[in-house]
């Protein structure tokens, strides 16, 4: 009789490879090691812990669904981050945001209110520990509105090129440099007035 | 007045027969009914002066599944359901649960809401162990009806 | 070009979308102009403080009640793509078996209504517990823990909290 494979100690092509055969235990034992990661995308777009969960779970259900189309040219995180990416956006193209929009709205046809202020500064700051200034990125990602939000994370944390970006989020490749422009304009000014708020910078 | 060892033992032997049929009747009875306590419990991360946190055990056994930081008590009732019988309780404004008693531990339990019924749910319930029924509020927060039988 | 496009063209050499020619006129009217010289550390300072900085999180529920429920997503998912597939058939071959096949599927239709068991609205057994969902527009989802301590039914619905002031009451 065949051993039982050891499900935590595979190797990950192993586990898709199991997992593509119809094996749920590799499935769960690969849902086991990354269900976080694919929660933080989630989380990073949405910015809802209910949303980002149940976006997760379905991401998990497609990529199930979709084994066969796994090839390994990407790691199996890489890939199923971009299935949980495109549900996001799914999920924000159905959401209306009145009041961002209608700011947006007026950006977009006028030319940003904020162009008027310059890129601030915001040099590495000694004392401050890489944890912490992630904690001050992520305050300041919340402040962000989705479609600026999601452009830097699509951009930075997804490292999407502009082009894809502009075909996922439906604009042209003009519309994302704005919207990334603007976006980190705004994270560099919002970095800059939390750590003048607490005494890190002059 | 005489009374003879056969009077006697006919009349103690009826005696006892009539004490076994009484006790074990209630000892049936005893058997057939069960005893359900249902509380409604508010699961949030945001403090609630005031409000009473469900049970330790509880509280654990929920905190092992799910996010919240406290639950919150909000409503608790005992039933005692005979066997074959339903009880009727509202728990909140919008929600009350229909209990049924099925015999050898099994209860059913509906939820109602607004008077339309959403879910059935049959199940053997031990003691010690508790059957949820549960979804979000939709204000981030979760609401649960924990079901137990008493001891 | 104006102001707002040169900004943009800094923007896409830092991010090495410029490439080329374009690139490299840029780069020398860069080192003429210390404003745009400076825009461009600006940019390269911002991406190099998001540059790995997504805030690690933790799923905020246990694992497995996470995988209960995406097993029983991928479940539902099997069963509406079988009720969807549909069967291979000619149109001869319908006309001949499609209305005799119609007629006993009727008669099965009937005969299960007289019987006492469970409608197929996302019925889950399994170790002696039976669930029947009435509402199709609710999700629900079961859950054990490992310790068969507490079995859970979680549904995508919301139900009120407050109480009113009337007290409890019982049948």
């Amino acid at each position: 009789m065949p051993e039982k494979p050891a499900y935590s100690s595979a190797e990950e092509p192993q586990l898709v490879e199991w997992a593509k055969a119809g094996d749920m235990q590799a499935f769960e034992e690969l849902v086991a090691r990354y269900r976080d990661r694919i929660y933080v995308r989630a989380y990073s777009i949405m910015r809802n812990e209910d949303i980002a969960v149940d976006l997760s779970q379905n991401a998990w259900v497609k990529a199930w669904q979709r084994l066969e189309q796994f090839h390994g040219e990407a790691s199996f995180a890489t890939w199923l981050s971009r299935i949980v990416t495109n549900l996001c956006l799914d999920e924000l193209r159905r959401q209306k945001r009145a009041r961002m929009d209608s700011i947006e709205a007026m950006e977009e046809t006028t030319g940003p209110v904020e162009n008027r202020m310059e890129m601030e500064t915001v040099d590495p700051i000694e004392g401050l520990s890489r944890e912490e200034l992630r904690e001050r990125i992520d305050a300041a990602l919340a402040k962000l509105s989705d479609k600026h939000r999601t452009v830097i994370v699509l951009y930075e944390f997804e490292q999407f090129e502009y082009k894809e970006i502009a075909e996922k989020m439906g604009t042209s490749i003009g519309t994302v440099m704005s919207r990334l422009f603007y976006a980190r304009k705004r994270m560099a000014g919002l970095l800059k007035e939390t750590l003048k708020r607490d005494g890190l910078i002059e | 007045m005489t009374f003879s060892l056969h009077s006697l033992m006919s009349r103690f032997t009826v005696l006892v027969a009539l004490l076994l049929l009484v006790s074990g009747g209630f000892v049936a009875a005893q058997a057939d009914s069960i005893t359900v306590q249902a509380r409604l419990v508010h699961g949030t991360s945001k403090e609630q002066k005031g409000k009473m946190e469900v049970s330790a055990a509880i509280k654990k056994k929920l905190a092992r599944v799910f996010k919240w930081m406290h639950y919150y008590q909000l409503n608790s009732t005992q039933l005692n359901i005979a066997d074959a019988t339903t009880k009727t309780t509202k728990l909140s404004k919008t929600a009350s649960i229909k209990v049924t008693n099925r015999k050898n531990g099994r209860i059913a339990v509906s939820l109602y809401s607004k008077g339309k019924m959403l879910v059935q749910k049959t199940q053997t319930l031990r003691p010690g162990s508790y059957m949820v029924l549960a979804g979000n509020t939709g204000t981030d927060s979760a609401w649960f009806i924990v079901l137990s039988k008493s001891k | 070009m104006n102001e707002n496009e040169i900004e943009l063209k800094i923007q896409a050499l830092v991010d090495g979308e410029l490439t080329g020619r374009e690139a490299e006129e840029l780069r020398a009217r860069i080192e003429t102009d210390a404003a745009l010289r400076e825009l461009r550390e600006r940019l390269t300072a911002v991406r190099g403080l998001m540059a790995g900085a997504e805030l690690p999180r933790t799923l905020p529920e246990s694992g497995d009640f996470h995988w209960s429920k995406i097993a029983q997503g991928i479940e539902r998912e099997e069963r509406e793509a079988k009720r969807l597939a549909k069967p291979a058939s000619g149109a001869n071959g319908w006309l001949r078996w499609g209305m005799p096949l119609a007629g006993v599927a009727c008669l099965v239709l009937v005969l299960s209504l007289q019987q006492t068991t469970l409608p197929d609205l996302d019925i889950l057994f399994g170790d002696g517990h039976e669930l029947e969902l009435t509402a199709d527009e609710i999700d629900v989802m079961t859950f054990n823990t490992g310790d068969d301590a507490m079995s859970i039914v979680w549904l995508d619905y919301s139900i009120d909290l407050r109480q009113d002031s009337l007290q409890l009451w019982l049948d």
